[in-house]
């Protein structure tokens, strides 16, 4: 046992933030003239974009954990790239349906680029036939949107309307339940077995996106309080706020350890540990998530209250990413139903 | 990353499981208060030492089994899952004696520390020295190959049980405050010493005051240096901000599960309005428990606790209080009859989370300024 990253973890951490860092937007203007098709041929150049694809089919084979240590690194830089959803979360889907080699392969090479549709309130997979929209989250530029049709088996529709919405650096979507888009073979029938461990994945990644975010917001507010002077000192050597970050510190190294966890588990324990992990990981990290990035707008006084300031920037993104897949009372009560289920 | 366990690991856990299976004590258990409550921990302690379950990370040489850290994250999981009670706290005490003393005080103090035959008390908090306990006033002269010590230590648990005490003293006056400290280990029954049991809010009385009049401690009885207290008493404190080394997550686990349990047996309604709050409390000892098993990783690693084990404080801090609050109220009705001394302990004392050891407030301005890096004030 040791629950640390080894080696290779590491390096895959530093490879992941040297690169977002590299290309990450200085200021809040810079998200409006993004370069995204060169950002994600320099996710492509890194392996990042078929991490988790087996390595026959073109991809890095790489561990849950080494998704969600990308994953987090973009996060931290708020990369307004569509990795999480179009890359990890669209690519967990295919992989548990058993997708065809030739379309994990153009998963991988980042030819093809399909988003996951998500139910209105953003909690579950969207299943084609029911009733409210099929929302995907984090989906610019997807070729189409996964949702769950006849027989469980995968089925793409295509995208509708995009929207930068809350999130200014991700885009979400709608999808058009009334138009199918061929886009190869997606698999057979997605198991109920199949469905959990996908589950469990996805919510480890939305919860290291959001321990990306904290840490990055945490830093800003921290760099911000050293050098703001008021009473001609900086504000950061005032009590009130230095236990304000101190107890956001304590919330990011929970959720931090809480995420680790889970991604470990979804790859390693048995379906019900794993989803025990993912939704105590995906609740805690969401509710310390937006306590965290508020307490940093708090830190930044009125600039924090201004566009031109990133603290919203973090925000909204850790609010959006506090839905997808459920919000926190969401999986607290998942949590609490299944410990109650084998408790019995 | 790897959460399991390597092959050692694992049949230490599964030897463990099978002998609490058959050692656990029948309960009910005393709650950790009290006289009663002491001779129970106390039994405990020597048992699962004999057992071979205590003192993993110690050096073999001192009665310790020269294991990693990471065995003791194992034993707070599996006697929190068995039930049994709690991991005695066993020598973060010992911990700065390992550092700073010299091999004959190694030999003669930690073995019957660990073994749990002998008791120790912690005399650091005096009436004017609390949170600022480097402003401590019990003074040390130096006369000849003894010191005499004069001076009052108060909220010392366990004083009364104790057969050894390691005492903060100012050996120095005329030297800066965080200077001029030394440590001191003496017997509890030297002359010189009175015990003077405080009442707690529970109603039993496990913290002391205790007073020190022309008490005698041979020079050879000094652990480190002179002037080495200061630091001294930063390894104690990090030791003790340590769940794992004090045993709380095995209880935690254990009021988790005691609080499930009430939850299965509720009706319908009810159980809708609670289970989330148990759930949340879950969340809040997970987070304590999967963060502590990193900074032990790191401890593994040779990297010995610092200042970030505030955050491990504070994780603590939080899962107790959570679990706390929600004793007091699966058993308010008990409460006010006086039926529930076990809940009653459990919701007070986890009102004392936030104040020993250092409370809420200096660990989260040594997170502030030691792990944030935040700037000091003038
Ligand atoms: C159950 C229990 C067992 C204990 N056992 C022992 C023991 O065995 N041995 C031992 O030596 N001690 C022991 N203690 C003492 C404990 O370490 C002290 O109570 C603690 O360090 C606080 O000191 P104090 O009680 O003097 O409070 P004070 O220092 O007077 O603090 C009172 C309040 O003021 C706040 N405060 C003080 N200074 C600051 C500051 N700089 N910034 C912000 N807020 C501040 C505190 O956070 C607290 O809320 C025990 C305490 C308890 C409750």
């Amino acid at each position: 046992m040791d629950v640390t990253f080894d080696e290779s973890e590491v390096m895959l951490r530093d490879t992941a933030r040297r690169l977002a860092e590299s290309l990450a937007c200085s200021s809040v203007a810079d998200f409006e003239s993004f370069d995204r098709e060169a950002a994600w041929k320099a996710l492509y150049s890194a392996g990042f974009l078929g991490l988790r694809v087996p390595e026959d089919y073109g991809g890095g084979g790489g561990s849950t954990v080494d998704a969600s240590i990308v994953v987090e690194a973009l996060g931290r830089s708020l990369l307004p790239v569509p990795y999480l959803g179009t890359a990890a979360l669209a690519g967990e889907l295919l992989i548990a349906a058993g997708a065809s080699a030739e379309v994990l392969e153009r998963l991988a090479t980042g030819d093809l680029r399909l988003a996951v549709g998500l139910t209105s309130d953003l909690s579950s997979l969207a299943v084609l036939g029911q009733p409210g929209d099929i929302v995907s989250f984090d989906g610019a530029d997807a070729d189409g949107v996964l949702v769950i049709g006849a027989g469980r088996r995968l089925t793409a529709v295509a995208p509708g309307r995009r929207a930068v919405g809350l999130d200014i650096t991700r885009e979400s979507l709608r999808g058009s339940p009334n138009q199918t888009v061929d886009v190869g073979h997606l698999g057979g029938e997605l198991s109920a077995e199949a469905t959990a461990r996908f589950y469990a994945r996805a919510l480890s990644l939305v919860a290291a996106d959001l321990v990306g975010v904290m840490s990055a917001a945490l830093d800003t507010a921290v760099a911000y309080a050293a050098g703001r002077v008021q009473f001609g000192v900086a504000i950061g050597t005032f009590q009130a706020v230095q236990h304000l970050a101190a107890d956001q510190l304590v919330s990011l190294e929970g959720a931090r350890s809480l995420a680790e966890y889970a991604a470990w588990a979804a790859d390693e324990l048995e379906t019900d540990d794993a989803l025990e992990a993912a939704y105590c990981a995906k609740a805690y990290c969401t509710k310390a998530g937006r306590t965290l990035c508020e307490a940093a707008i708090q830190i930044h006084g009125g600039m924090g209250i201004t566009w031109d300031c990133m603290a919203h920037v973090y925000l909204k993104r850790a609010l959006v990413d506090g839905l997808a897949f459920g919000d926190h009372a969401y999986n607290i009560s998942l949590l609490a139903e299944l410990r109650g289920r084998r408790a019995s | 990353m790897n959460f399991r366990d390597g092959n050692d690991e694992a049949s230490f856990r599964s030897g463990l499981r099978s002998w609490l299976a058959d050692n656990k004590p029948e309960p009910p258990y005393p709650s950790n208060h009290g006289k009663e409550g002491n001779v129970f921990a106390r039994a405990w302690h020597r048992k699962m030492y004999s057992g071979g379950w205590l003192g993993l990370s110690w050096p073999v040489e001192y009665g310790g089994r020269g294991l990693s850290p990471l065995y003791d994250a194992i034993v707070n999981d599996e006697v929190g899952a068995s039930g049994a009670p709690p991991v005695p706290s066993v020598g973060f005490l010992g911990r700065p004696i390992l550092r700073f003393g010299t091999p004959e005080q190694c030999g003669e103090y930690l073995p019957p520390m660990l073994r749990g035959e002998l008791q120790w008390c912690q005399g650091f908090s005096e009436p004017g020295a609390g949170s600022d306990l480097a402003s401590l006033s019990t003074r040390a002269v130096l006369d000849g190959d003894r010191y005499i010590v004069n001076g009052q230590k108060v909220w010392t648990s366990r004083a009364q049980y104790s057969d050894w005490c390691l005492l903060l003293c100012r050996t120095r006056p005329d030297l800066p405050k965080h200077k001029g400290i030394s440590c001191l280990v003496f017997k509890m029954d030297s002359p010189g010493i009175t015990v003077r049991p405080l009442r707690q809010v529970w109603g039993t009385a496990e913290f002391n005051e205790v007073f020190f009049d022309d008490l005698e401690v041979p020079v050879s009885q000094r652990i480190g240096e002179d002037g080495d207290g200061w630091i001294l008493a930063t390894t104690v404190l990090a030791h003790e901000r340590g769940p794992a080394d004090i045993g709380m997550i095995s209880k935690f686990e254990v009021m988790l599960s005691r609080l499930e349990a009430i939850l299965a047996k509720l009706p319908e309604q009810e159980r809708a309005e609670l289970a989330p709050r148990v759930a949340e409390a879950y969340t809040a000892v997970a987070a304590c428990r999967r963060h502590v098993l990193k900074s032990l990783s790191l401890r593994a690693q040779g990297l010995p606790p610092g200042p970030e084990t505030s955050v491990d404080k504070l994780l603590m801090t939080r899962a107790s209080q959570c679990l706390g609050a929600l004793v007091f109220e699966t058993s308010a009705s008990e409460l006010v009859l006086g039926e529930n001394d076990d809940a009653l302990f459990e919701y007070l004392h986890s009102r004392a989370a936030s104040i020993y050891g250092g409370t809420e407030q200096i660990q989260r301005t040594i997170v502030a300024q030691r792990v944030l890096g935040m700037p000091r004030g003038g």
